[in-house]
């Protein structure tokens, strides 16, 4: 058996974000503040890797945030050894240099 | 550069195929100064053996063993020929320092919560947590190239309107959510300049059917349905951005690449062949709807309440179907849990789903279609065989797909995988095991105010989802600076 169950459930996810949202409400309170004045350049990127729970407390790499995992314990923190792109397939070494 | 596939046979490999040896790069260090070594990457898979729940990516169904030649070289031994074991060591498995984690991890390293000054490797560090907001800045003594990116700062959002919201004030530079063509109004009309969505092909939404039951296990029964649906008809509305698929079921256009010549411009049968494959089929209509042996063909058609651009498909794929003298009626289950363990544990007679994404067709066909991924009577199926194919409901044809699947993964080179994916895409476009509706596209919506560098149609680098991990890592290292 060779299942790739983070790909299917990775998978879910985009279908769970296919709900859509189909009202704009437009609350003022919240989120994150402007943190990049004007005039500047840019030091902060904010992102929202889809909506849904809380930031759960578990930076455990080994767990995707379908998983549970929080964004960017895989990949801002721990690291692969290569890069396949999902979208084009290219391969990079990361960790590894060959 | 894109197509110098096949990339995981870039990592060293034997001529076997069943040894593969990663070279590690020898000036990474963690974060406390300690250098990354041979040793972490060997913890680090032996935990994940030790620990099944750790291996999400079920890396050890196909390992052997993992060995430390010496402090920069580790070779992985799989227990049969599989020339996709580089992509599953290498990019699906994240390296995890051994001097820390053996002391903090406790008796479960499944629930260990890494949350107390993680030693980490890569280019961030978490600053500060809480439910609201995670805060990353740049490790300042990361190995490699530093992205201009100096803070991340991670909201979390309870539902797409929000998340909506924050993007049109302008409090986010970049989400990956649901869209709605009736947003563009707000957000990319609004600001042309600036506000930008890309929403590049993901992976191929079937409709399922269950060939554990009656009459779906009969091929000209597939035929007749698949010939009744106008996936012409699918993509409008909040459904528009997934497009008709290609019969194959492979992703168009990121794959078009293996797609046999043959089936290139392949179009799906139209709705005039649907009497004749019914008849084949031994069915007749009464009161207009077939029937076999006295008994009308029913079938529900299931989707998960709210998923709405899917329950806008499955509502037009009845009324296709009522058409054709299908007596069919949509399925809306209340949840996904419910709509998912109907569909693993085969309780359905169709659903609508999706299939996986991957670097190239091997991926979604082999979760698809290999027969290890169905299951008995009752018992669930893992990957998305959600339809059981198997040597008890495919005519014989699992036995041939379970060969092309396992001739990819001793395939030497990219024509021995090309073969193995066209002698797929035959069963696929003869057999109809599942039928190829629409193509499903990643979200990404972005803001160039303050970040330019994101990949678009015209430069498209990678997916512009920020939900896949690490592709949203390469994209951060490609986003540049605007001034305000």
């Amino acid at each position: 058996m060779t299942g790739h169950s983070v790909e299917s459930k990775l998978t879910g996810k985009l279908i769970i974000v296919c709900m859509v949202a189909l009202t704009i409400m437009l609350a003022a309170c919240g989120g994150p503040t402007t943190t990049n004045p004007t005039g500047q350049k840019a030091t902060t990127l904010r992102v929202l890797s889809a909506p849904g729970q809380p930031n759960p407390d578990f930076f455990n790499p080994f767990y995707n945030t379908n998983q549970g995992g929080d964004f960017g314990a895989q990949g801002l923190l721990y690291e692969p050894l290569y890069f396949t792109n999902l979208y084009n397939g290219e391969q990079t070494p990361w960790l590894a240099h060959r | 550069m894109a197509n110098r596939l096949p990339g995981w046979l870039t990592v060293d490999h034997d001529a076997t195929l069943t040894q593969w040896t990663f070279h590690l790069r020898t000036d990474v260090k963690w974060s406390d100064g300690q250098p990354l070594t041979s040793e972490d990457v060997v913890y680090t898979f032996e935990l994940m053996k030790q620990y099944a729940g750790l291996d999400q990516t079920s890396v050890w169904s196909i390992l052997k063993d993992v060995k430390a030649t010496d402090t920069s070289t580790i070779v992985f031994t799989t227990t049969a020929a599989n020339s996709t074991a580089g992509f599953r060591i290498g990019n699906q498995v994240y390296i995890v320092p051994k001097h820390d984690w053996s002391t903090k991890i406790g008796t479960d390293p499944t629930k260990f919560t890494n949350d107390k000054n993680p030693v980490t490797s890569g280019p961030y560090k978490l600053t500060t947590f809480t439910p609201d907001l995670l805060t990353y800045d740049i490790n300042t003594s990361y190995w490699g190239t530093k992205p201009e990116v100096k803070k991340i700062l991670v909201p979390s959002i309870k539902d797409n309107t929000t998340a909506i919201t924050k993007m049109l004030q302008g409090e986010l530079d970049w989400t990956g959510t649901g869209w709605d063509p009736s947003l563009d109004e707000q957000f990319t009309q609004k600001d042309p300049a600036h506000n930008h969505v890309w929403f590049p092909a993901s992976n191929t939404v079937m409709l399922y059917l269950n060939l554990s039951k009656a009459p779906f296990n009969n091929l000209d029964v597939r035929k007749a349905i698949s010939a009744a649906i106008n996936r012409d008809n699918l993509p409008q509305g909040i459904a528009q951005y997934a497009k008709a698929a290609n019969p194959t079921g492979v992703v168009t256009p990121n794959h078009n690449k293996w797609i046999k010549s043959d089936y290139a411009s392949l179009k799906f049968d139209a709705t005039d062949k649907v009497a004749g494959y019914m008849a084949a089929a031994g069915f007749t209509k009464t009161d207009g709807i077939w029937a076999k042996d006295g008994k009308k063909l029913t079938m529900n058609v299931d989707v998960v309440t709210g998923w709405n651009d899917w329950v806008q498909d499955v509502e037009n794929i009845v009324s296709d179907l009522k058409a054709a003298g299908f007596d069919a009626k949509v399925n809306s289950q209340a949840g996904f849990t419910p709509y998912y363990d109907a569909l693993t544990t085969g309780k359905y007679d169709a659903a609508i789903s999706w299939t996986n994404s991957g670097p190239n067709p091997y991926f979604t066909y082999q979760a698809l279609l290999s027969s290890a991924n169905s299951a008995a009577a009752g018992k669930a199926v893992t990957g998305t065989n959600f339809m059981r194919w198997d040597a008890t409901t495919s005519n014989g044809f699992s036995a041939q797909t379970d060969k092309l699947i396992a001739d990819f993964e001793k395939a030497p080179d990219e024509a021995a995988q090309m073969q193995a994916i066209q002698g797929i895409e035959d069963i696929m476009v003869s057999q109809l095991p599942c039928l190829p509706l629409t193509v499903n596209v990643f979200w990404g919506e972005y803001s160039t105010k303050n970040w330019t560098g994101f990949p678009s149609a015209e430069n498209p680098y990678d997916s512009s989802a920020p939900y896949n991990a690490p592709d949203f890592v390469n994209v951060i290292f490609h986003l540049k600076a605007a001034t305000n």
